[in-house]
């Protein structure tokens, strides 16, 4: 899909915007408030675009109906409901297209269609996970500084990018963000004990290790990266000396390929059941252990 | 529902009979678990083209009742699609309190009441503790297994309680259910408000008619609080600036022997319970523990034990 519009003649400058290089905490927070009005929603849809493409095949020709798809019903289940034709409306214009209202109306059946492919493929399932929610509250728990905590939650937005989010639990993701910013900032970080947070180690460590090799391949990609520019090398610093650090326990290959979940989606079957699962003993134990 | 190890869980089946009901979003069909033989209800989630997509109530009744599990909860047994439809397999439950309390023949005790009234407090409860509110109890959704066990039902207005900086609707809950501070138009409230419901879902109880029948929503304020007192700064500090406090009349507050002709069967335990639920500021309203651990419940008579509560006279076939 390739329509691009023709850019409209110059025309000649009747306003100033200047360029600031830096912003204070607050001035960022005002102005992503006109463009990014929940994080939140972003966070669950960017969830839903993940799980949609472990069972579904990629393709370039999707991909965006994908995202939009994923934003209507994280707005959905974020309870900051957007009409589909007006999510449309600014989609076609972010990809510079023009639909006339009859495209539009064809696109949004189209959107509507893909929502149901969506909903099957996650199972109906509507738990949320938000990282930076208990980022906050175990900040407060473990008395981390203001700016610290800033700094951490700036790198909790961007796990959204990893695929922490289908694997580790939020309280994990919270303490490794919280553990990098302090060794970003070489602050002890032998305070936080994972048991006190429901966790563990190892999934703490698989986060933190996802984390470092974000920041340390993509950094000019990262949310990061906009607001602190020269942080890469301090990353590849903290990763040295966590050679022999261990993340999670994969299963065996010949375990994954009996295991039913995996299967071909078949959205053919008369009727497909769905029930939400608690596979999560690999991640820390239910029960506590005194 | 606990996965065991790499195994889904049996494909149930279920037969689908005649219609039941129909709401906005949903039309319910009464139907069997052919396994088991159990009674339950199906209800299918219309979708068509004028509506965006699944119904946010939907998708509320799924989220939130595939998590909670209690007595006094209505259980969600299964979610299914079929033919590109959504289905809710749910217990099947075939009457709510507002038909007991309008079925002229039944007459009922304080023991019937108080035992109607701990199964809804107990439930709520469980939703609270869980940070979820209903949001639209009402004599209507509190419904009634053949075993006489009450059930809250209808989570399609439900939502987690929200962090702090976030605003809610005081387009919730049903008018005459509607607590003050919705009345008001506050963007931030709490559990409070479902326990407004109760104790206006108490009254009427007592009553057999609604208790704060407001005509529409101008005069749900003025009956409101023609019967329980114009809320001023002195008994609810700030309430002036929430949005749609203005134009009030001032009435006060009933007194004690107000109520008391008011309730004429009510104990002084149940009056105590029931200023408490209806305490206009929500910040000094009683929460579910309190209104449980409250001297009512522990005041002679006992709650009737749920299979011999009153039923149904009229049964429609
Ligand atoms: N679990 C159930 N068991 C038996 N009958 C049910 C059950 N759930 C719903 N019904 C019947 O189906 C009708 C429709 O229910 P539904 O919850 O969809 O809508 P409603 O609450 O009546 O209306 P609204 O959609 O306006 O809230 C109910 O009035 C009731 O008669
Ligand atoms: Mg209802």
């Amino acid at each position: 899909m390739t329509s691009v519009s023709r850019p409209s003649t110059a025309q000649l400058t009747s306003t100033i915007q200047l360029a600031r290089p830096f912003l204070t905490k607050s001035q960022i927070k005002h102005a992503q408030k006109k463009t990014i009005e929940n994080f939140t929603t972003l966070e669950t849809a960017m969830i839903y675009y993940q799980r949609y493409f472990l069972f579904n095949k990629f393709d370039t020709n999707i991909y965006y109906d994908i995202a939009i798809t994923s934003i209507f019903i994280a707005s959905k289940n974020e309870d900051t409901i957007k009409k589909l034709r007006d999510i449309l409306i600014i989609a076609n214009q972010i990809k510079n297209t023009f639909l006339t209202q009859d495209q539009l109306e064809l696109y949004r059946r189209k959107i509507l269609s893909l929502e149901s492919k969506l909903l099957e493929t996650i199972s109906f399932d509507f738990r949320l996970f938000h990282v930076e929610e208990l980022l906050i509250k175990i900040s407060k728990t473990l008395k981390i500084s203001k700016d610290l905590g800033y700094l951490a939650w700036l790198l909790a937005y961007d796990s959204y990018q990893t695929e922490l989010a289908l694997k580790i639990p939020p309280q994990s993701i919270s303490i490794a963000c919280i553990t990098l910013a302090l060794k970003l900032k070489d602050e002890n970080c032998d305070q936080i004990r994972p048991e006190d947070f429901h966790t563990s180690q190892n999934s703490i460590n698989e986060a933190l290790l996802d984390l470092l090799e974000l920041y340390i391949n993509s950094y000019n990609y990262t949310n990061l990266a906009s607001i602190y520019p020269d942080y890469q090398n301090k990353f590849v610093e903290i990763r040295i000396p966590m050679e022999d650090i261990n993340g999670l326990k994969e299963q065996d290959v010949s375990v994954l390929t009996k295991d039913d979940y995996y299967n071909d989606r078949d959205f053919s079957i008369g009727e497909r059941r769905y029930m939400l699962g608690n596979q999560r003993k690999r991640l820390y134990s239910e029960i506590p252990k005194n | 529902m606990l996965e065991t190890k790499n195994k889904p869980a049996p494909v149930q089946r279920y037969t689908k009979s005649k219609k039941v009901g129909e709401g906005t979003y949903a039309v319910v069909f009464l139907g069997k678990q052919i396994e088991s033989g159990r009674n339950i209800a199906i209800k299918e989630i219309k979708t068509g083209q004028f509506k965006d997509g699944l119904d946010m109530s939907a998708l509320r009744e799924v989220k939130y009742l595939q998590e909670l599990r209690h007595v006094n909860v209505i259980e969600l047994v299964d979610v299914f699609s079929a033919d590109d439809n959504l289905n809710l397999v749910l217990e099947f439950l075939p009457a709510d309190l507002e038909m007991i309390i309008k079925d002229r023949e039944i007459l009922f005790s304080p023991a019937d009441m108080k035992s109607w009234l701990l199964m809804t407090l107990r439930g709520v409860h469980h939703c609270h503790r869980n940070y979820i509110l209903h949001r639209d109890l009402k004599p209507n959704n509190l419904l009634l297994a053949p075993d006489g066990q009450l059930k809250i039902a209808d989570f399609g207005l439900a939502r987690s309680l929200g962090s702090p900086n976030e605003d809610l609707t005081s387009n919730v809950v049903t008018r005459w259910y509607r607590a003050p501070e919705l009345l008001f138009g506050a963007k931030h409230y709490t559990e409070a408000v479902d326990l407004w419901a109760v104790g206006i879902i108490f009254a009427e109880l007592m009553l057999r008619v609604p208790y704060l029948p407001g005509r529409d929503d101008l005069d749900q304020v003025d009956v409101t609080f023609k019967a329980l007192g114009t809320p001023t700064e002195e008994t609810w500090p700030n309430v002036s600036s929430l949005p749609l406090y203005n134009n009030l009349n001032f009435y006060p507050g009933p007194s004690r022997q107000e109520l008391r002709n008011r309730f004429l069967a009510a104990t002084e335990s149940a009056l105590d319970l029931m200023n408490g639920l209806t305490e206009l500021n929500p910040a000094n309203r009683w929460n579910t523990e309190k209104a449980l651990l409250s001297k009512y419940f522990t005041d002679l008579p006992a709650p009737t034990e749920p299979e011999n509560l009153p039923k149904l006279t009229k049964k429609d076939d």
